[in-house]
């Protein structure tokens, strides 16, 4: 791991252990057990790329012989043997000249592309291991825009292939041709049948053990946090900009853009009314788990891989990292837990494919979108140590809250203390707006928990338990037999059904400690209370201060975007205590705050606006600090915002920053004060 | 600024800049006696010239005006003939047409002194100082001193007219007469491409009029080396200042794709007549000749000679464009489709197949070279463009089967202002833009359009379900 990785690992695990204070639980870790890394039980291998060569991963899979086939944006796909060594991988380009090659399949000898407009099957008559023959399998028309990606195909066992569609990125996303926004069926000899709409950004997706399918969506307008649904023939998930083409001959989806109300309600709740729009099986809470979901991959390593077989591993493109996920049906609903696996990717991981061996190889970009991983790409490999990390296996709901399952036995007397845990529900607006705050958020009081005699499940008992929501589920304090603490003690359960089935009797009921309930460093809130009425601040003056009278600003600064997390001006000068208007037009197509800050403290406020966990984006990224001096709110791409503030006194270099967790990195620039 | 916008605002700058020098410029007068000092008597007033590119001998003229051509006379002298202009100049922006023989040079020299090169560099694959666009050699002794290959070698086939823009700053002296600044090359772009730009000429070339250096001085064409042909003269004094700003936050490292050994076949969004197109594919040769087609409809956009692409608009950053940009020495086709099915030799040629034509893929030969599959109602078709091994020529060729004979299924060769037949057997499109030369014995439909433009079209028979026809675009 590197030293970024493991910063934003210590960062995240303070941000969980903000909200309890030491004395809460009277239990510590005795002194010598240290605590276990990621790295203890997953190891992380770096594969050399050749000089020149620009891998900049779209696509991957493994060959029979156990080789990889990658595909990359620049249109190449190479032919890597000798993955797992011993010696170096040897690098074979197979087929080039391709437009943004973003996924490949390998099936019966034939390669399988998608082209920014095509299907497209590669092969190699001559068996010179070049691929010859670039046939279309099918097309689909483009207007045109950048943001028009296509994924896929991913096989069915019939042998037709599904591809999906991005939407078109317009300052907000839209339709701009026939089918994107929408999973596609694609028979081998070229017939299409659309599947299913409402997409926006559906890089990955995958079939289970059961033959359902399911795509991970990145968060944005109409997608208040990212997620991963659960799609059948028919389904509408959520993006009404695909509804364009319902319309048309042969669309399942029978929902117009009209019928998908934009009210900023729970998306769980206005699917209530509006048939055929489907909730996500899992949330990923943004910022904390990842912010741009990508691959999915079903572990079906027979064990391998270590204890997760048949769990769900999830991509991130931008937190170079890896989640995953326990999936369960419930009432015939897809649901499930959600848990943070491994981090510190060299780049941004765009696909995983599993080796013959069984570790994980993740083929990585970050070429115009900035990941924690600094790399422009990479090619990584994971392996199990074959050591048991001490996690939470899985999470089941239940007809009063939630059972879950160890991969170890825990000293089953803290773990059947209530206060080892703590449970909040929250949830996400549906709206047209990009991206939403964390709403609703209330404490599920921890009532009682039993422990199964073998110490390998915990079975809790939580009041407020609320269908629809997210619920955070942390067990900070549950240790081991062994008296270790959880290689990851929080979770985000997906609640889509509550299981019918007996409830427990909880004999001894513990009142619920307010401060316990308390999620990432913020009081708790019952659904019942009004949102707190946001206080104007000195440091965000959106209107000409009185105090200027009739005079105009000394300066007037405009500040834009570039891609690749940039603001358009790297330095700006004002005069020491000028009055100064600031327009930041945020032009690029993700949200975005300007931040201006004491100088040398860009990163420490940063990472204090990550300490914020879910609730940062309700308020702007922007941590309590006298380190901050002025800023804007978060703006959605596409907006502006005018601030007005005096310049300070003192001259020097101040950082002015996009505090959003993962962007202050990189989001910098200087307003130099001069005397 | 994105680099897209950049790149716009400069090609929107650049464009207001033609517009602008049209508006400016002076045309040379090639009839009257004012233009030039007397004519020496190897310069012939002409109306057409033609010289052959595939076989030496004497160029075809026509009687009248417009074109200046230069045959020296067998005993010729050297230093003798060359045509210099009454007009004297410092700093200079010249613009004109010329048309070479086959296996000729001359030159350009500005202010009498400044060579930049004339030549046949058709097909040159490594071209050095002495080739077309070159700046030649300093010193008369010294082998290249000073001497700049041009960037490119964008030189087209003897007999086609090529275009050439000078950009030129004279040298600057101070009150004593002495030299203070060099004079400079700022730009010499040829044939659409720049070849040369902000080369410092620390002295005359020899050969020139004269030996020193001076504020003012005439225009001169040198007459005493080979046949060439000269049009459209034009020239202005350039406004004080010429040279775009570049913005330091738009340098970006572009990223450039060039053929190695074997041909390089690139499938991105390319702009054609100004319009962004999503299915074309960009085929470059090593021997720096290109290509670019269109999948979505079957059909030929352009040629380019040079250098072959620069995907920065692609592949840097998030590539918000996924525009690539061509880099060599373009020729603009009409881009109609390849092939139509034609119910009477008077039926319009269709701008699209429609529902009849479906792209199938490619497939690659041994070389690298694509092979275009396509369904064209009932018949499959193979398409391909190849050069040959000096880069001079393309054979465009397309085979088709089907299971009934058919006779009304046409290739399209060629559209422009005029296709004319020259002597040696090529037909020379469009004011003898580029030549088609057709297989022996293939007897093309040439033909009027409504947009009064001329067509030749050959007929592809299929007999025994198979059936085929080629034709090379040679420039
Ligand atoms: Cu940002």
């Amino acid at each position: 791991m590197n030293w970024f990785g493991r910063l934003a690992a210590n960062a995240l695990t303070c941000a969980l252990c903000f909200s309890y204070s030491q004395a809460s639980f009277g239990q510590q870790a005795p002194a010598a057990i240290l605590p276990d890394k990621e790295e203890d039980y997953y190891r992380l291998l770096t594969l050399p790329i050749p000089q020149g060569t620009i891998l900049e991963i779209g696509g991957m899979a493994t060959l029979p012989n156990g080789s990889l086939m990658v595909c990359t944006r620049r249109g190449e796909v190479w032919n890597i043997s000798n993955t797992t060594g011993p010696g170096m991988p040897v690098y074979k380009k197979f087929a080039s000249g391709m437009h943004e090659a973003l996924w490949l399949a390998y099936k019966n000898g034939d390669v399988y592309v998608t082209q920014r407009s095509e299907l497209t099957r590669l092969r190699d008559t001559d068996g010179d291991g070049r691929a010859d023959s670039y046939d279309k399998v099918y097309s689909w028309p483009i207007s045109g825009n950048y943001h028009e990606y296509a994924y896929g195909p991913m096989f069915m066992p019939d042998g037709n292939m599904r591809v999906t569609l991005n939407l078109s990125w317009i300052g907000k996303g839209a339709s701009l041709t026939k089918w994107r926004g929408w999973m596609l069926e694609i028979t081998p000899d070229g017939k299409m049948t659309p599947i299913a709409a409402g997409l926006r950004s559906p890089a990955g997706f995958m079939m289970n053990a059961a033959g359902d399918v399911f795509y991970s969506e990145n968060q944005g307008d109409w997608v208040g946090s990212g997620r991963i649904t659960h799609l059948e023939k028919g389904d509408f998930a959520g993006n009404p900009a695909s509804l364009r083409w319902s319309g048309e001959p042969g669309s399942p989806v029978k929902l117009t853009p009209a019928d998908i109300p934009d009210t900023g309600e729970p998306m769980f709740d206005v699917a209530k009314r509006v048939p055929g729009l489907k909730p996500p099986a899992i949330w990923l809470p943004y910022g904390i788990m990842g912010k741009s979901t990508s691959e999915l991959l079903n572990d079906y390593t027979g064990g391998k891989f270590g204890p997760f077989e048949g769990q769900l591993f999830v991509g991130d493109q931008t937190q170079s990292k890896i989640m995953r996920v326990a999936l369960e049906k419930v009432n015939g609903v897809y649901q499930g837990v959600l848990f943070p696996f491994r981090e510190g990717f060299s780049s941004g991981i765009l696909r995983m494919v599993w080796g013959h061996d069984g570790s994980l190889f993740a083929g990585m970009t970050s070429r115009g979108w900035s990941a924690v991983g600094k790399e422009e790409y990479g090619l990584q490999r994971l392996v199990w140590t074959g050591a048991m990390p001490f996690e939470m296996k899985t999470v089941r709901a239940m007809p009063d809250g939630f059972e879950i399952e160890f991969t170890q036995p825990v000293d089953r007397a803290i773990a059947a203390d209530p206060a080892s845990y703590a449970i909040t529900g929250f949830t996400y607006k549906y709206h047209s707006t990009y991206g939403s705050p964390v709403i609703n958020n209330a404490a599920c009081p921890v009532l009682g928990v039993v422990v199964s005699q073998d110490g390998m499940k915990a079975r809790i008992v939580a009041d407020s338990i609320r269908m629809g929501y997210i619920h955070e589920i942390k067990a900070e304090g549950v240790r081991s037999a062994k008296g270790k603490p959880l290689l990851h003690n929080f979770g985000y359960y997906t609640l889509n059904s509550i299981p019918a089935g007996e409830k427990l009797k909880i004999t001894a009921v513990r009142p619920a400690i307010a401060h316990h309930a308390g999620m990432q460093g913020m009081p708790a809130k019952t659904p019942a209370q009004k949102p707190a009425v946001a206080v104007p601040s000195a440091k965000r003056v959106i209107a000409q201060p009185v105090s200027w009278g009739k005079a105009e600003a000394d300066y007037t600064v405009v500040i834009g975007t570039k891609p690749g997390l940039k603001f358009d001006q790297a330095v700006f000068y004002v005069k020491a205590g000028s009055r100064v208007k600031l327009v930041f037009n945020n032009n690029d197509d993700m949200q975005h705050n300007l931040v201006i800050v004491q100088p040398g403290t860009a990163i420490e406020v940063g990472e204090l606006g990550m300490k914020m966990g879910l609730l940062g984006e309700k308020n702007n990224y922007v941590p309590q600090t006298p380190k901050v001096l002025y800023h804007t709110n978060l703006l959605g791409p596409g907006t502006k915002e005018t601030i007005y503030f005096t310049a300070p006194t003192k001259s020097g270099d101040y950082p002015y920053e996009c505090s959003v967790p993962g962007h202050f990195y990189v989001m910098q620039g200087i307003m130099k004060v001069l005397n | 600024m994105k680099l897209f916008t950049f790149l716009l605002f400069f090609l929107l700058t650049a464009t207001c800049a033609v517009a602008q020098q049209d508006a400016a410029y002076t045309p040379v007068l090639l009839t009257g006696p004012n233009s030039f000092k007397p004519l020496p008597a190897n310069w012939k007033l002409v109306s057409e010239v033609f010289f052959n590119p595939l076989a030496d001998g004497d160029p075809v003229l026509k009687n009248g005006t417009g074109v200046l051509v230069n045959i020296p006379a067998k005993n010729k002298k050297w230093n003798e003939g060359h045509l210099l202009t009454n007009m004297e100049h410092g700093d200079l922006d010249l613009d004109l047409d010329l048309m070479m023989a086959k296996g000729s040079n001359s030159g350009i020299y500005l202010q009498g002194r400044y060579e930049v090169r004339l030549s046949d560099s058709w097909g040159k694959q490594d071209p050095d100082y002495t080739d077309a666009g070159g700046i030649y050699k300093r010193e008369a002794n010294t082998e290249g001193a000073e001497g700049r290959p041009p960037a490119q070698n964008v030189s087209r086939a003897p007999g086609l007219w090529q275009h050439m823009q000078i950009v030129f700053r004279a040298p600057r002296f101070n009150a004593e007469g002495k030299k203070t600044e060099n004079a400079r090359l700022v730009k010499v772009i040829y044939n659409g491409v720049t070849i040369q730009e902000n080369i410092e000429l620390s002295g005359p070339t020899t050969g020139g009029i004269a030996s020193d250096e001076t504020a003012m001085a005439p225009l001169m064409f040198q007459g005493d080396h080979g046949q060439v042909a000269l049009r459209n003269i034009r020239y202005r004094v350039p406004p004080a200042n010429t040279e775009p700003v570049r913005r330091a936050s738009a340098v970006v490292n572009p990223i450039l794709v060039s053929p190695g050994v074997a041909p390089v076949v690139h499938r991105g969004f390319l702009n054609y007549n100004g319009k962004k197109l999503t299915a074309p594919v960009a085929v470059g040769y090593p021997q720096k000749v290109s290509y670019a087609y269109d999948l979505d409809k079957g059909r030929l956009l352009e040629v380019w000679r040079g250098d072959f692409l620069d995907a920065t608009g692609m592949w840097y950053s998030r590539g918000e464009q996924q525009l690539a940009v061509a880099l060599g020495s373009l020729i603009v086709l009409p881009g109609k489709p390849t092939l139509a099915f034609l119910p009477g030799k008077d039926s319009v040629w269709p701008d699209s197949n429609t529902a009849a034509y479906n792209y199938l893929g490619y497939d690659l030969l041994k070389d690298g070279s694509p092979v275009f599959k396509y369904q064209l109602g009932d018949a499959m078709i193979r398409e391909t463009l190849t050069p040959d091994n000096s880069g001079k020529r393309f054979t465009h060729s397309i085979s088709a089967e089907m299971a009934k004979e058919a006779k009304d299924l046409w290739f399209r060769v060629a559209e422009g202002s005029d296709i004319a037949l020259q002597p040696g057997g090529l037909y020379a499109v469009n004011d003898k833009q580029y030549y088609i030369q057709l297989p022996e014995k293939v007897k093309p439909l040439i033909r009027k359009t409504a947009a009064n433009t001329t067509e030749m079209l050959l007929p592809v028979t299929i007999k025994d379900q198979k059936g085929g026809v080629n034709y090379e675009l040679v420039w």
